[in-house]
């Protein structure tokens, strides 16, 4: 109880000064921006920011890196639901039934309800987080190799099979053209350079960030340019805050989403898109109307938003407590305090007793600006979807040359931003899902080294990673993955085989 | 008139002079940038972050730092030497990445005498353990788990200074089985793995692991320095040339992050590096940054600088030879020494740095 008061005072003493009110309010405005442009992720906004916040006092820098930390991640279902193109790799999952309500009309309840769950998700996580980090940490160190493999290995599994209704071994076979891609460039161990041609580009492998641009954004562009009558939206914005009654039903998804997002957070590595695809993944089936998924359900923008949201309370436990990040802007924010000299790790209590309340209750300010901010800036982002879609795409394409080249600041990274556009867009003319493409590419060095990692360890034998608990769940889960993706796959073939005799 | 128009010419002049003195910047035509080696929030990026706002400070100007990483930083190095050498170009990396440069041939234009090197801080690296788990508890122990391959080596990537620290060590204890290494990507990593149990022994950047021995969680068997180091009240932990004469041979191979400009860049930058450098590492915000990290700061730059990183590159160069991870040069065919033949001089006349 005392734990608390001592929170609540310092949530009230953060509201007391007035620069760190702006600070908190600034930061989450910068961090949706920075969310909502394609390409742009919440991992480089703290790498600019981090300078700025060096002469800040602690309490200052802490409450401002953290509302721009809440404010990206939460930012990239803007584009997600309004075109398409999710604003971070997080927000792909949000983009399958955000963007078909956008189409319906329905945009400005898909971004409300987006900015509610990544409210709730963050609030869940930071509960968590102060209550279980003590015994939560040891997750982190259950994870070893063999385990990270599995999991990243079931990540592109799940995300195969979600992206599309129809065939999941089309989505697989994508998840893992990612994967192979993602071998190209001098692998993590040995630094053997592998597929690179001789080229020093692509030595340094493929660009995440351009990738993902290039297969959404420009993929969309050519689409949209390619038809002769692209869709409009068109009617009143309607509501943008959904009533009480549509959430009421939705609470057991909201906490099981919330605990995925947690645990997905205090495992390396995995970070919030892998959160947002379970979550999508369990949601469909488990709630009533899983059969909705896909086409429009407020449900399937909840479960991602929820979870991608609540990746950061998770990821703060491994971090605060072993000084190990949970996901890439966790370590952004892990060197922002090294250089504030508060050193993340068992003697961070010890040292430095006040400062996980003070996270939780900057954590806490910085939801709530980013709610505020949400919910303003709802209506006028919706108010884009009025463009019509075949000047508002091309205006896009400025925006991804900037997002592609920012990642790496190379002229390389837009030329095969470009290409993947191509790519992007004949497999969506083949029916082929864009997503698992990009997970693969996020997962495969993590599966590919972690796998050989564990080999390592085990000195080249299979038979003592047997002996790993933790293992055996995952690797039923992908059994059972595929088993129900190869069932789906024959039904799907045999009534297409139906089809055509009765055609 | 003629006293008016003097008095106009003089005022000209003094306002010509004084927005001269105002503008009197080391980069004029813009703002100069550093490319760091590695990603976001990496020990690099961590390493050099403070070391560029001080000099920021000092210089009172903006420095950008940008993240390439890519090849174990050998895609920005060849991006900062394939740039104009105007100054505006500045690259960081580990000092253990030098040598694979050559030996894997992914920077030949990064090679340290192509560099003005500023090192501000040095990490010693340091053999943790976990005796509940490993039922090591001492080096004899160490010794004997390693000699009978039952210890697994935990390492954040292999080829680097922590890479090298074991070889040279199992080398002098006169450990004949091949060390079985596991990589993890990170000695914050390296050290959960060794309280989990995943490994027996972990080789590290001991800053990252001086607060699972101050809380006794890990167990530091020895540090590569020369002194010992008095942790807490009850922790002290000795120096590797403690253990025996035949360990005092081990070459001091400490990992810097330098920042670093191509030699040939304008003098007066590099002039106006160095001393914004010396400045920064002299303030108390290093002295802080440094101490609570468990490095130790070392202002080296100029020839002291040249000399250490040859010897380095030259060290971790044969490392990699040895562990049979040089894919493209042996070190022999560049010239390269092995760190028990190493001589300044006969570098310095080979390479010419100058």
């Amino acid at each position: 109880m005392e734990y608390f008061q001592y929170i609540g005072g310092m949530f009230s003493s953060m509201l007391r000064d007035p620069y760190i009110v702006a600070l908190i309010f600034g930061g989450s405005v910068m961090g949706l921006l920075v969310g909502v442009i394609p390409g742009l992720t919440a991992t480089m906004a703290l790498a600019l920011l981090i300078n700025i916040s060096y002469g800040m006092p602690l309490e200052r820098a802490v409450a401002f890196l953290l509302a721009v930390y809440v404010g990206a991640t939460s930012g990239g279902l803007c584009a997600a639901i309004m075109i398409n193109i999710p604003g971070t790799p997080a927000a792909a999952a949000t983009a399958i039934d955000g963007f078909q309500l956008a189409k319906q009309g329905k945009g400005g309840l898909a971004i409300g309800t987006g900015f509610i769950a990544s409210f709730i998700g963050t609030l869940f996580s930071i509960f968590i987080m102060l209550t279980l980090t003590p015994v939560l940490y040891k997750l982190a160190m259950k994870f070893g190799h063999w385990e990270t493999f599995l999991l990243a290995l079931f990540g592109i599994m799940i995300c195969g099979s979600l992206s599309t209704d129809k065939d999941p071994i089309k989505g697989w076979i994508v998840g893992f053209l990612g994967f192979a891609l993602s071998m190209v460039g001098m692998e993590e161990i040995y630094a053997f350079p592998r597929f690179t041609f001789g080229s020093l580009q692509l030595k340094g492998g493929i660009p995440l960030i351009a990738t993902l641009i290039g297969v959404f954004g420009i993929s969309e562009v050519l689409g949209v340019l390619q038809e002769s009558i692209p869709y409009k939206i068109e009617g009143k914005i309607g509501r943008i805050i959904p009533p009480l009654s549509v959430f009421k039903p939705l609470l057991p998804a909201t906490i099981r989403s919330g605990i995925i997002g947690v645990i997905i957070g205090i495992v390396p590595g995995a970070g919030e898109d892998v959160g947002a695809w379970l979550s999508y993944d369990l949601g469909k089936r488990r709630s009533k109307e899983g059969h909705k998924f896909g086409t429009g359900s407020l449900e399937g923008v909840l479960c991602p938003e929820v979870a991608n949201n609540a990746v950061i309370g998770g990821a703060m436990i491994p971090l605060l407590t072993l000084a190990i990040p949970g996901s890439p802007p966790a370590a952004m924010f892990l060197a922002a305090m090294n250089l504030h000299g508060v050193r993340p790790g068992p003697m961070l209590n010890i040292e430095n007793p006040e400062f996980l309340p003070m996270v939780g209750a900057a954590l806490i300010c910085a939801s709530c600006a980013m709610l505020f901010w949400g919910l303003l800036l709802a209506k006028p982002m919706v108010s884009v979807l009025k463009i019509k879609r075949e000047i508002l795409l091309p205006l896009v394409v400025p925006l991804t040359v900037i997002g592609a080249y920012g990642g790496g600041v190379r002229i390389f990274d837009v030329y095969l931003m470009l290409f993947a556009g191509v790519v992007g867009y004949l497999l969506r003319q083949m029916d082929y899902p864009l997503a698992p493409l990009v997970l693969g590419l996020i997962l495969g060095p993590l599966a590919d080294v972690s796998f050989r990692q564990a080999l390592m360890q085990s000195r080249g034998s299979f038979i003592p990673l047997m002996q790993r608990p933790i293992g055996w769940i995952l690797m039923l889960a992908i059994a059972w993955l595929v088993w129900s993706g190869v069932k789906r796959a024959v039904e799907y073939y045999g009534k297409q085989r139906e089809a055509i005799k009765v055609g | 008139m003629r006293k008016l128009v003097l008095v106009a010419a003089a005022l000209a002049l003094a306002a010509a002079a004084f927005v001269g003195t105002a503008d009197a910047k080391v980069w004029e035509k813009g703002t100069p940038t550093v490319y760091v080696g590695f990603g976001a929030g990496g020990g690099t990026d961590t390493a050099v972050r403070p070391l560029v706002v001080l000099m920021q400070k000092r210089l009172g100007e903006t420095i950008n730092v940008v993240n390439m990483p890519g090849a174990s930083g050998a895609v920005a190095a060849e991006d900062v030497m394939g740039k104009p050498h105007d100054g505006y170009s500045l690259f960081a990396t580990g000092s253990g990445c030098f040598g694979g440069y050559d030996v894997n041939d992914t920077s030949p234009n990064g090679l340290p005498w192509k560099w003005w090197g500023f090192h501000h801080i040095q990490g010693p690296a340091a053999f943790v353990v976990n005796p509940e788990k490993s039922g090591i508890n001492t080096v004899d122990d160490l010794i004997k788990a390693l000699q009978a391959g039952k210890a697994s080596v935990g390492v954040s990537s292999l080829g680097a200074g922590i890479h090298a620290f074991v070889e040279a060590f199992a080398k002098a204890a006169g450990v004949t089985t091949p060390i079985n290494y596991v990589t993890h990507g990170g000695d914050g990593k390296t050290c959960v793995a060794v309280m989990a149990g995943d490994v027996e022994v972990g080789s590290i950047s001991f800053s990252a692991g001086v607060d699972y021995v101050k809380s006794g969680q890990l167990k530091a068997l020895f540090l590569n320095r020369r002194d010992p180091l008095q942790l807490t009240d009850k922790v002290t932990i000795p120096p590797i040339t403690s253990l025996g004469p035949q360990y005092s041979s081990i070459p001091d191979l400490a990992e810097t992050w330098p920042v670093m400009i191509p030699r040939d860049a304008p003098k007066e930058i590099v002039d106006a590096v160095q001393e914004a450098f010396i400045w920064a590492c002299q303030q108390k915000e290093m002295k802080d940054f440094a101490e609570q990290m468990g490095y130790e700061v070392i202002t080296r730059y100029g020839e002291d600088a040249d000399r250490v990183l040859d010897y380095q590159f030259c060290a971790y160069a044969w490392v990699l030879q040895d562990a049979g991870l040089a894919q493209k040069v042996n070190p022999k065919d560049h010239n390269i020494p092995r760190a028990e033949d190493w001589n300044w001089d006969s570098r310095k006349a080979l390479y010419g740095y100058k």
